[in-house]
C-alpha cells in the first residue's frame, strides 16, 4: 500500500524548519562520524540495504542501482555526497528510502537510523554553503531536505560535481 | 894379617923345636940308659947328627920359610888388590851402580870376576824384574783403582738411586694408604649413594605416578575448557541471532514512528508505541553489547584456561617424560654407584695390599741401601788400599830405580847416556838445546829437562809442552836461575853418580814427579854440568 507523499507539501528551503509548531520530525542518522537529520515527510521508509547492482561509468558517489516495492532505487551515499569522496559504510548500513518527489525514490545509506525525532530548538550553526546545521540533544547534526537532494539528484544526473557547482 | 902372620911364624918354628926336642930328649935318654962307652960314642954320633940334622933343617927351613914369605907378601898384595877391586865393585854395587861395578872387575881373579858378573846379572835380572813387577803392580794398581773408584761411584749413585727409591717407596705407600683410606670412604659413600639412589627412585616412582595423574587432570580440564569454548561459540550464535532480532526490531519501530509521523497526531500514540519498541530494541542490543563483552572476557578466560592447561600438558607431559628419563638415569645411576662401590673396595682392598708390599719392598731397599752403602765403603776403602799399592809400586819402582842398569828402563843409565851425549857439544847451547827436544821427543815421560852447569846455574832447559800444556810459561824455570841448592845437584857434585830424587809435587804440572840427574863431562873427562830429568808419575806409570 503505498504511503501519503510527504512531498507535496513543497520544497522546503533549506534553513526553514517551522519555528511555530513543536518541531517537525526528522529521522536522525549516523553515517561515519556525522550524524543527519531527514525530515520524515519525505521518507518512506528505512530497509535493510538490499542488493544493489552497480552501474558502469556512474558517479562514484552513485553505490548502486536496487529496488524497492518493485520500483527503481537508487542509492547513494549520504556521508561520500556530504565529503565528496568514495567511501561507503559498512555491511550493516541500512538504507533510508526518501522520496524528495513523486517521481524519484532515492535510497540514502547511512550507517544507523537512530530515532524519530522532533527538533525543537532550532538554531544554525553553521552556515556552511546550502547545507543547513541544526542542533539536536545538544549536539549538532546536518539536515537534509528534499531540495537538497533534488540539487545533488540533478547533479548526479548531469554529471556534475556539487562541489565543482 | 897381623894375626895371620903371628900364626905363620909360630908353625914355622914348630917343626925346627919339635926336632931340637926329639933331639935332646934322645940324647937325655940315651944318657941314662946307654952305659957302654961304645955306646957314648953312638949317642954323640947321635947327637952331632942330630945336630947337623937340626942345622940343615933349620937352613932348608929357612930357606923354605923365605921363599913362602916372599911368596905370600906377592900373594897378600895381590889379595890386598883384589879385596880394593872388589870393594870398590861392592861399592859400585852399593850405590847401585851395576854397570860400572862390573866395567872394575878386570883386576878380579876369573872365578870372582865371573861370580861378581852371575851376581851382577843375577841383581840386574832381579832389579828389572822388580821393575817389570811394579810396572805391573802400578799397572794393575791403576786399574783397580780405577775400576774401585768407579765401583764406588757407581756404588755411592746406587745408594742414592736407592734413597731415591725408596723415598719414592715410602711416598708411594703412603699414597696407597691415602688411597686406601679415600676408596674405603668412597666405597661407604658409594653405598649410602646407593641407598640415597633407591629411596630417589621410589620417590621418583612416585612423581611419576603423580605426574600422570596430573596430566589426566590437567587433559580432563582442558576437555572441558574445549567443551566451554564451543558452548560460548554457541552463545555468540545466539547473540548475534539476538542482535539481528533487535536491529530488525529498532528499524521496524523506525518505519513504526515514519508511519506514525505520517498519520499526524493520530499517530501520536502509536508513535509512542513505536518509540517503546525503538527503546526496547535499543536496550536489548545494549545487553547483547553487555552479554557479548561479559561473553568475550569469559571466552578469553576460557581460551587463557585452555592455553594454560595446554601449556601445562606440555609441562606435565615434558616434566613426566624427563621424570621417565630420570628414572632409568637413576637406575643407571643406582647401578653405576653400586659398580663404584664395588671397585672402590676393590680398589681399598688393592691399595691396601700395594700399600703392605710397598712397605716390604722399602724394607728391603733399606736392607739394599745398607749393603750398598757397605759396599761402597768396601770399595773406597779397596780404592784406598789401591792407591797405596800405587803408591808402593811406584816407591818400588823408585828402589829399582836407584840401580843403574844396562837397560832402557834404567834412568839413571838413561840419564848418562844422555849427559854422554851433551858432553861432545860444549858451549854450543843451540845444540844442547837440540839434544834436550830430542831427550823429550824420546822420553814423552819427561816434563822439564835441563843442563846447570858446575855452580849449579841453569843453561838450558826445554819443557814437554804436551804434558804441561801450551800454555805453560817460563815463570817455573830461568836460564841464569841457580839450583845449586838443589839436592840432585849437590848429590851428583857430591859423588859424582847419577841419582834420583824422592817424589815431588810439580811446579809445572801439578803432578807427581822425581828428578834424575847425572853428571856431564867434558872431551877431557872432567865434570862441566848436570843433566837433570823431571819425569811426570803419572805418565811413566801409564808408559
Amino acid at each position: 500500500m503505498p504511503r501519503p507523499r510527504c512531498y507535496s507539501e513543497g520544497v522546503v528551503a533549506p534553513n526553514s524548519i517551522d519555528p511555530g509548531s513543536d518541531g517537525e520530525r526528522h529521522l536522525l542518522v549516523r553515517a561515519g562520524p556525522n550524524r543527519y537529520a531527514i525530515p520524515t515527510r519525505v521518507v518512506r521508509s528505512v530497509v535493510q540495504m538490499p542488493d544493489l547492482y552497480r552501474v558502469p561509468g556512474a558517479h562514484p558517489r552513485l553505490i548502486g542501482l536496487g529496488q524497492y516495492g518493485g520500483e527503481p532505487l537508487a542509492v547513494v551515499d549520504v556521508e561520500g555526497l556530504e565529503r565528496e569522496t568514495e567511501t561507503i559504510g559498512g555491511s550493516r548500513m541500512v538504507v533510508v528510502v526518501i522520496a524528495p518527489n513523486e517521481d524519484l525514490l532515492i535510497g540514502v545509506a547511512v550507517d544507523e537510523a537512530e530515532q524519530v525525532s522532533r527538533l525543537r530548538a532550532r538554531k544554525v550553526v553553521e552556515e556552511r554553503r546550502d547545507r543547513p546545521i541544526t542542533e539536536a540533544d545538544g549536539d549538532g547534526v546536518r539536515r537534509l531536505v528534499p531540495s537538497w537532494f533534488l540539487d545533488r539528484a540533478e547533479d548526479l544526473h548531469e554529471g556534475k560535481d556539487s562541489e565543482s557547482t | 894379617m897381623a894375626v895371620h902372620n903371628d900364626t905363620w911364624g909360630t908353625r914355622r918354628w914348630l917343626g925346627p923345636g919339635l926336632l931340637v926336642a926329639v933331639v935332646l930328649i934322645g940324647g937325655a935318654f940315651l944318657e941314662f940308659t946307654v952305659d957302654d962307652p961304645a955306646e957314648e960314642w953312638f949317642l954323640r954320633g947321635f947327637l952331632v947328627v942330630g945336630i947337623l940334622s937340626v942345622a940343615s933343617y933349620v937352613f932348608f927351613v929357612w930357606l923354605h920359610a923365605r921363599s913362602t914369605a916372599r911368596q905370600l907378601r906377592e900373594l897378600e898384595a895381590s889379595y890386598d888388590h883384589q879385596c880394593e877391586a872388589l870393594t870398590a865393585s861392592l861399592d859400585e854395587m852399593r850405590h847401585g851402580e851395576l854397570v860400572a861395578a862390573v866395567e872394575r872387575d878386570e883386576e878380579l881373579p876369573e872365578e870372582m870376576r865371573q861370580t861378581l858378573l852371575a851376581t851382577s846379572s843375577s841383581l840386574a835380572a832381579l832389579v828389572q824384574q822388580i821393575q817389570a813387577t811394579s810396572v805391573e803392580v802400578a799397572t794393575s794398581a791403576s786399574g783397580v783403582r780405577s775400576t774401585a773408584a768407579a765401583l764406588a761411584s757407581g756404588s755411592s749413585q746406587q745408594a742414592a738411586a736407592v734413597v731415591q727409591i725408596t723415598s719414592t717407596m715410602e711416598e708411594l705407600a703412603r699414597t696407597a694408604g691415602q688411597i686406601a683410606a679415600n676408596a674405603a670412604t668412597q666405597a661407604e659413600l658409594a653405598a649410602h649413594s646407593e641407598q640415597a639412589g633407591d629411596e630417589g627412585a621410589q620417590a621418583l616412582q612416585s612423581a611419576v605416578a603423580g605426574l600422570e595423574a596430573t596430566l589426566g587432570r590437567i587433559e580432563g580440564i582442558s576437555e572441558r575448557a574445549d567443551s566451554l569454548g564451543s558452548r560460548s561459540r554457541e552463545i555468540y550464535q545466539i547473540l548475534d541471532l539476538i542482535t539481528e532480532i533487535a536491529r530488525e526490531t529498532h528499524i521496524l519501530s523506525l518505519n513504526a514512528a515514519i508511519e506514525a509521523a505520517a498519520a499526524g497526531e493520530r499517530g501520536e500514540r502509536f508513535s509512542a508505541v513505536a518509540e517503546e519498541v525503538r527503546r526496547l530494541a535499543e536496550r536489548s542490543r545494549e545487553s547483547v553489547d553487555s552479554v557479548r563483552s561479559l561473553l568475550d572476557e569469559f571466552s578469553g578466560a576460557i581460551r587463557a584456561v585452555v592455553v594454560a592447561t595446554e601449556e601445562g600438558g606440555k609441562t606435565a607431559r615434558g616434566v613426566l617424560d624427563q621424570a621417565r628419563a630420570s628414572q632409568g638415569s637413576v637406575a643407571q645411576l643406582r647401578e653405576a654407584l653400586s659398580e663404584t662401590a664395588g671397585a672402590a673396595r676393590e680398589i681399598s682392598l688393592a691399595t691396601e695390599e700395594q700399600r703392605t708390599a710397598s712397605d716390604q719392598v722399602v724394607v728391603t731397599l733399606r736392607e739394599v741401601s745398607e749393603v750398598i752403602q757397605r759396599m761402597a765403603d768396601g770399595l773406597q776403602q779397596f780404592t784406598g788400599a789401591a792407591e797405596q799399592l800405587s803408591q808402593l809400586a811406584l816407591s818400588i819402582q823408585l828402589l829399582t830405580q836407584s840401580f843403574r842398569l844396562d837397560s832402557h828402563h834404567s834412568l839413571k843409565n838413561l840419564a848418562i847416556q844422555w849427559a854422554d851425549r851433551l858432553s861432545d857439544y860444549g858451549g854450543n847451547l843451540e845444540a844442547v838445546e837440540g839434544v834436550l827436544k830430542n831427550l823429550v821427543q824420546e822420553c814423552p815421560f819427561l816434563e822439564l829437562v835441563y843442563l846447570v852447569d858446575i855452580t849449579g846455574t841453569m843453561v838450558s832447559f826445554v819443557i814437554n809442552r804436551d804434558l804441561a800444556g801450551a800454555d805453560a810459561t817460563d815463570t817455573v824455570v830461568g836460564v841464569g836461575e841457580s839450583f845449586g841448592d838443589r839436592p840432585w845437584f849437590r848429590a851428583v857434585a857430591r859423588d859424582g853418580r847419577p841419582v834420583v830424587t824422592t817424589v815431588y809435587d810439580s811446579l809445572l804440572t801439578g803432578d807427581k814427579c822425581f828428578t834424575v840427574a847425572a853428571a856431564v863431562h867434558d872431551v877431557d873427562g872432567v865434570v862441566s854440568g848436570t843433566l837433570g830429568m823431571d819425569v811426570n808419575t803419572h805418565n811413566w806409570t801409564s808408559i
